[in-house]
């Protein structure tokens, strides 16, 4: 078993019939890649769609706290008021 | 005998599941088929008769095969989810099903390619081929009916139907394209047979067969891992591994 | 000009959003081609006569297939009826979504439109005509689909309603086209068959955005 061609002109040329050659291993080896790719892809857009719900959450979190915090100033003025009066 | 896949029936060992085969997978497709691709390509000798045209064969055949064994596997998967009711089978039919489609797709191609300069022709309408692109119709089939239902239940099984009944067509397509052949004798090119192939050509073939396979579970596997964080993402263990490899 | 502007990128958005209905007339269209061997056998001449007269067929099927979709959703959730009484102009309104259709609907099946090409059979002279009368003819057939699309688009079933109103522009099209990819596979010249379905799709250009205006007001009153 040895590498059949002569050179790499022979190799890319393929006894006249380069052209199909490499367009047959060309386009399979783009539909595998493509289909890879995808792959990797789908899972990076899952990933966005996780940490873009965390990060509303934590939004909404802090608006509550927020809202709380000031509930209890307003209270707590409240009851000092009274009790200044 | 099958007990030891019931605990897959759960989204969450099934993801452990194919993140532990992965990258298996992943690396013997990819050495067999390098190693498949560049002896077909380079180490054996041309064909007396197809000369090197005849190298496209190494994608060619695998492809093909594995075009086939992908929807019998796609339509296993579909049987096991309408049968028994399991949720993750029908994940893995949804996953295998455009990874098939591209294996067809590069099998038509291939062939098409190899055609051109072999018998003067890119495309012609005999059994073999004919079949292959209604098995290519039949993948996109079974992915947009999936893909056009909301309630992806409701989805998983109406696509398994089509799938499976796919599978009783295949042999009624494949005999009757062939009779119908028979019966037109228009066809202008005579003979398809592949070539009956030496020993010293067979080895490459095999292990791009393997290869190809191999690539085949790689790439569901992946799906497979996606669609199960897909269907099951407001569940804590799926925000949990996403935002764990979200870091990483 | 801006409200324009914005129906075109609102509706470009929408199309694109929901790829597997983008991809039904692309499917119906290769599968209708693929049928015509199985039914009249693979002989490569057989399939290169019928082979233009097939392809604009499937064409038109492949159009009505995914014209109803031109107004339905805006319509079934009112912003249809927005859009008429916000006062923006309905005939360049409904120019630009029938430009939308057409980007999303049909230039798809123009692209497949090599493959099937090859599958029929068609020398490389006829598949020139082919695409320019492809190119030409179908924003007619979507101009004036609009127009119908625009009068059912409250019914129920409105389909053979829409293939019957149609007629009167699908038979001189299809004439014209087959005739100008007859003509290429015989080397002769067909820009007078082109010319023909120009003048057509000049006239539809100039009449039916305010048709199909009209339509509208006349389906949402």
């Amino acid at each position: 078993m040895s590498f059949h061609f002569d050179s790499w002109q022979a190799f890319l040329h393929m006894g006249g019939y380069g052209f199909f050659v490499w367009l047959a291993f060309g386009v399979s080896l783009l539909a595998v890649l493509a289909t890879v790719y995808e792959g990797i892809w789908a899972k990076q857009q899952l990933i966005k769609a996780v940490n873009a719900q965390m990060a509303r959450r934590q939004r909404i979190k802090q608006a509550k706290q927020r809202e709380a915090a000031t509930d209890e100033l307003a209270i707590s003025t409240e009851i000092h008021s009274q009790e200044v009066k | 005998m099958w007990k030891w896949l019931h605990p897959y029936a759960k989204s969450e060992s099934a993801y452990q599941l194919c993140k532990t085969l992965l990258p298996w997978f992943a690396i013997s497709a990819i050495l067999s088929l390098v190693i498949g691709t560049v002896w077909g390509l380079a180490f054996v000798p041309a064909d007396y008769q197809q000369g090197d045209s005849v190298r496209i064969i190494y994608i060619h055949v695998p492809s093909a095969i594995l075009s086939m064994g992908a929807y019998s596997a796609m339509a296993i998967a579909a049987f096991i989810g309408l049968v028994w009711q399991i949720r993750t089978a029908y994940m893995a039919m949804i996953a295998i099903a455009p990874v098939g489609a591209m294996m067809t797709f590069i099998a038509l191609f291939t062939g098409a390619a190899w055609g051109k300069p072999m018998w003067g022709t890119w495309w012609v309408w005999d059994a073999r081929l004919t079949s292959e692109l209604v098995l290519l119709f039949m993948f996109m089939g079974v992915i947009s009916l999936y893909k056009s239902f909301d309630d992806k239940l409701q989805a998983g099984k109406a696509a398994a139907v089509l799938a499976i009944i796919g599978v009783i067509n295949l042999p009624i397509i494949h005999y009757s394209v062939e009779w119908w052949n028979t019966l037109h004798q228009g066809a202008s090119i005579s003979k398809f047979e592949r070539p009956s192939i030496a020993n010293e050509m067979l080895w490459p073939l095999l292990i791009n067969l393997l290869g190809a396979g191999l690539l085949v579970g790689a790439l569901t596997l992946k799906r497979l891992q996606n669609e199960l964080l897909r269907r099951e993402i407001h569940r804590p263990w799926a925000i949990k591994t996403l935002l764990k490899e979200g870091r990483s | 000009m801006s409200v324009l502007m914005a129906v075109f990128k609102r509706d470009m958005a929408l199309a694109f959003r929901q790829r597997a209905e983008l991809l039904q007339p692309m499917l119906f269209f290769v599968l209708v081609i693929t049928l015509f061997p199985l039914g009249v056998g693979p002989g490569p001449d057989t399939l290169q006569k019928i082979g233009p007269g097939v392809i604009w067929v499937a064409a038109i099927l492949a159009s009505l297939l995914g014209m109803e979709r031109l107004f339905r959703d805006d319509y079934l959730d009112g912003s249809l009826e927005q859009l008429m009484i916000s006062g923006a102009p309905m005939a360049l309104v409904s120019l630009v979504k029938v430009c939308v259709h057409w980007l999303a609907s049909i230039l798809p099946l123009i692209l497949l439109s090599p493959l099937l090409a090859l599958f029929l059979n068609l020398t490389v002279e006829m598949y020139w005509a082919l695409l320019a009368t492809l190119l030409i003819g179908t924003p007619l057939l979507s101009l004036v689909g609009a127009i119908a699309v625009g009068l059912t688009v409250g019914l129920q079933k409105g389909g053979v309603l829409l293939a019957l109103l149609m007629l009167p522009v699908f038979v001189p099209l299809l004439i014209f086209a087959t005739g100008a990819v007859d003509a290429a596979a015989l080397q002769l010249p067909y820009s007078a068959h082109l010319g023909f379905i120009a003048a057509m799709l000049l006239l539809a250009l100039a009449l039916a955005p305010a048709a199909i205006a009209y339509a509208l007001r006349v389906s949402l009153s």
